[in-house]
């Protein structure tokens, strides 16, 4: 699925970049790789949105969000849980 | 600690320092703990976007510092990067301190691989320490320092001016070593970074192995920034709440500036009566005692009275910046931005532009595509400026005593809207593809005292620089265009010079209402400073007080003898909106742009727009009322 279709709140790992050079390059700056781990934060119906990842907050706009393909983290997941230690943040 | 000078470019330093980091980080601030500098400060990703020096004296060093923009990537994507990367390229600073913000450990290693890839003398300062202990996170700066190849790693906070000394004995440690290779393995590369090439995947492998070693985390990191982005980034609410607090901004600038006002009016009343005393008593000329008091204090003195509503609106702008919302409207405002073919980010720049022009022009910087920053930087100056202020205050405070909030919000709404419409033409015109969203948004924080004090101190002092000089020498010039004319002094200001040149532009203005010599001048001389508007009614009308319920009432009356009314009023005040930005404005779009034509078609396009969008106003007005 698409990053741009996901549910506020829930935790998926960024599975494909399909962008153009530039942005892609720019999001893998800013930690957004393959098998990162990404948190739904907030979102608009449009699909702007903001994320967590690897500690820092992002906003996206839609057209971003359409070139990331995303898999849920774990079915179940929930942003709430963290790990007690040797945890960098919302790494992979 | 150390002692602090300015920057003395003559002299050779003995250290050359540059600080590199992301965004946000916190270099400013260390620059300015450093130096003693008052360089602004926020909480919002590319604040600084040009290089700045300062220089201090450490243990008998001449120590250059050189603030640089924020980057993620020595691989360059806005200007301001590029700035930072061709610094670090040039070899110019003896040591970088990569300055980190602890919090975000993982994504800012990222830049000091890079660092360490290209072989450079890094020091790697831990920002923002204090806030990583308070999230209950832990950094192991022994396991970094061995996982990092030994380079020396130092924790601080710039903001609390703790670990300071620490960072300058490492630098300068830093640099005696500079230049002796000595690689030294270490369980994540082998050997030191800058043997080795990478790419963003095993970058972030490399980062990560380290994070897992070297950080602990907390239970939970951003509970209050959860909990606040539940509500200000509201996919409903987040709109209305983003304009509440603009009207919650604009209501205290007028109503509490207000309020505060009448104190600097009776400064005013009694500087302009002991001047006059003075004056008289030493027997200066009528003339002199004219200039003085008619032109100087009149006209500069009536500017100063609109201090408050300065200051209030600087002190709410510098604590939504501080606060970390700034880079949020960014994200709640990115729909209607899209209506212009721009994203939420170019959004920063236009809401800087309800504080000053020249900087948020500047600010048009932190957008990566060209065709966007200029789209931004030829918008921008439709923003209400703080330099509209004192106009729209007098003016609605004049002519809608009893609805002067609703009509100063309408012009905020119309700038805004007629700059959003500009955009959407121009970026039909040219077809260019949109750029989407991209931005970090930083913790939300409580403002911070010193840092709000220091923002708002520099517009102060703006001001009243702009008051000593610009407004200053104007008022002086107005007031011998008034006093003189093809006979030399005249006594009936209608015979005078500035006179002639108002009658003469007279009937341009006459569609919108405005077509009356006197507001003809204060419209002509508002192109060196809008502030210049009021100050030059108070000469043409020979008001001392402007600002005071009486000179109101004065001017208002002189006005309605000329058949100026309120239609004519708010015409005026959406001319002023819109027309030709002040000099400096100008001079930094040409700068910014790189092109004089752009500036000038600018400056003539605004001046087309106010003076169409006047009379729709005031010829519909007609018809209707």
């Amino acid at each position: 699925m698409k990053l741009y279709q996901c549910e506020k709140g829930r935790e998926y790992r960024i599975e494909d970049i399909r962008l153009s050079g530039q942005i892609t390059k720019r999001l893998e700056v800013l930690g957004l790789i393959p098998h990162t781990s990404v948190w739904i934060v907030n979102r608009k119906n449009c699909g702007t949105m903001i994320i967590q990842a690897r500690g820092a907050r992002l906003a996206i706009g839609r057209r971003i969000g359409e070139g990331i393909e995303v898999a849920p983290s774990r079915p179940d997941s929930c942003p709430k849980v963290k790990k007690e230690k040797k945890d960098g943040g919302h790494g992979r | 600690m150390a002692d602090r000078q300015n920057c003395t470019a003559e002299k050779k330093a003995d250290l050359t320092i540059g600080l590199v980091g992301n965004p946000n980080c916190g270099k400013t601030t260390l620059f300015n703990a450093l130096t003693g500098s008052r360089l602004k400060t926020a909480n919002w990703p590319g604040v600084t976007v040009e290089r700045v020096e300062g220089e201090l004296i450490y243990e008998g060093l001449l120590i250059r510092i050189v603030d640089l923009p924020g980057t993620y990537s020595l691989d360059s994507y806005t200007i301001e990067e590029q700035i930072t990367r061709k610094y670090v390229e040039s070899g110019e600073a003896d040591v970088l301190i990569n300055v980190a913000d602890s919090s975000l450990l993982e994504r800012s290693l990222y830049l000091t691989l890079q660092l360490l890839e290209r072989k450079k003398p890094v020091v790697l300062a831990l920002n923002m320490i204090d806030v990583v202990k308070a999230r209950g996170m832990e950094i192991d700066e022994k396991c970094l320092w061995e996982m990092l190849g030994r380079i020396p790693i130092v924790s601080l906070s710039a903001r609390k001016g703790k670990g300071l000394e620490n960072l300058l004995d490492a630098a300068v440690c830093c640099q005696e070593k500079a230049g002796r290779a000595h690689p030294v393995k270490n369980p994540v590369f082998g050997s030191r970074p800058g043997n080795r090439s990478f790419d963003e995947e095993s970058r972030y492998a490399c980062i990560e192995k380290i994070t897992e070693n070297c950080l602990i985390s907390g239970e939970r990191e951003n509970s209050v920034t959860d909990i606040m982005d539940q509500y200000l980034t509201h996919r409903i609410l987040g709109v209305p709440i983003f304009l509440g607090i603009m009207m919650l901004v604009f209501f205290l600038t007028f109503t509490a500036g207000d309020f505060l006002k009448k104190y600097f009016q009776w400064g005013l009343d009694g500087f302009s009566r002991t001047v006059l005393s003075i004056l008289q008593s030493s027997h200066c000329a009528d003339w002199v005692t004219s200039l003085v008091i008619d032109g100087i204090v009149a006209g500069v003195g009536g500017i100063l009275t609109f201090l408050p509503n300065i200051l209030i609106l600087f002190t709410a702008l510098a604590i939504l910046e501080d606060s970390g919302y700034m880079a949020r409207a960014a994200y709640v405002m990115n729909e209607i931005m899209g209506l212009a073919g721009l994203s939420g980010r170019a959004f920063l720049p236009l809401l800087l532009g309800f504080g000053c022009t020249v900087p948020a022009v500047m600010a048009a910087r932190i957008l990566p595509n060209a065709k966007d920053r200029k789209r931004t930087i030829f918008i921008t100056p439709f923003m209400s400026c703080s330099a509209k202020l004192p106009v729209y205050v007098l003016f609605a405070g004049m002519f809608f005593p009893d609805r002067a909030l609703p009509v100063m919000g309408s012009l905020y709404a119309a700038g805004l809207g007629a700059g959003i419409l500009t955009a959407f033409f121009i970026h039909r015109g040219e077809k260019d593809e949109e750029n989407p969203l991209l931005i970090e948004l930083p913790q939300y924080r409580m403002p911070d005292a010193r840092t709000v004090s220091v923002y708002v101190g520099d517009k102060i002092r703006d001001y009243l620089c702009k008051a000593g000089t610009t407004i200053f020498i104007a008022s002086i010039v107005l007031w011998f265009l008034l006093n003189t004319g093809v006979t030399g002094f005249v006594t009936d200001i209608s015979h005078s010079f500035a006179a002639m040149a108002g009658q003469m532009a007279e009937p341009l203005f006459y569609p919108c209402g405005l077509g009356n010599w006197r507001i003809t001048v204060a419209l002509l001389s508002g192109l060196s400073a809008k502030e210049v508007v009021v100050s030059s009614l108070s000469i043409l009308y020979g008001i001392g007080n402007m600002s005071s319920p009486a000179g109101m009432a004065e001017l208002s009356g002189a006005l309605a003898k000329e058949g100026f009314g309120g239609l004519n009023a708010y015409g005026m005040l959406i001319f002023c909106l819109f027309y030709t930005p002040c000099i400096a404005a100008i001079g930094t779009v040409r700068k910014e742009t790189d092109s004089i034509i752009c500036a000038a078609g600018m400056a003539v396009f605004q001046f087309a727009v106010a003076w169409g969008a006047a009379a729709l106003i005031y010829q519909i007005g007609r018809m209707l009322l």
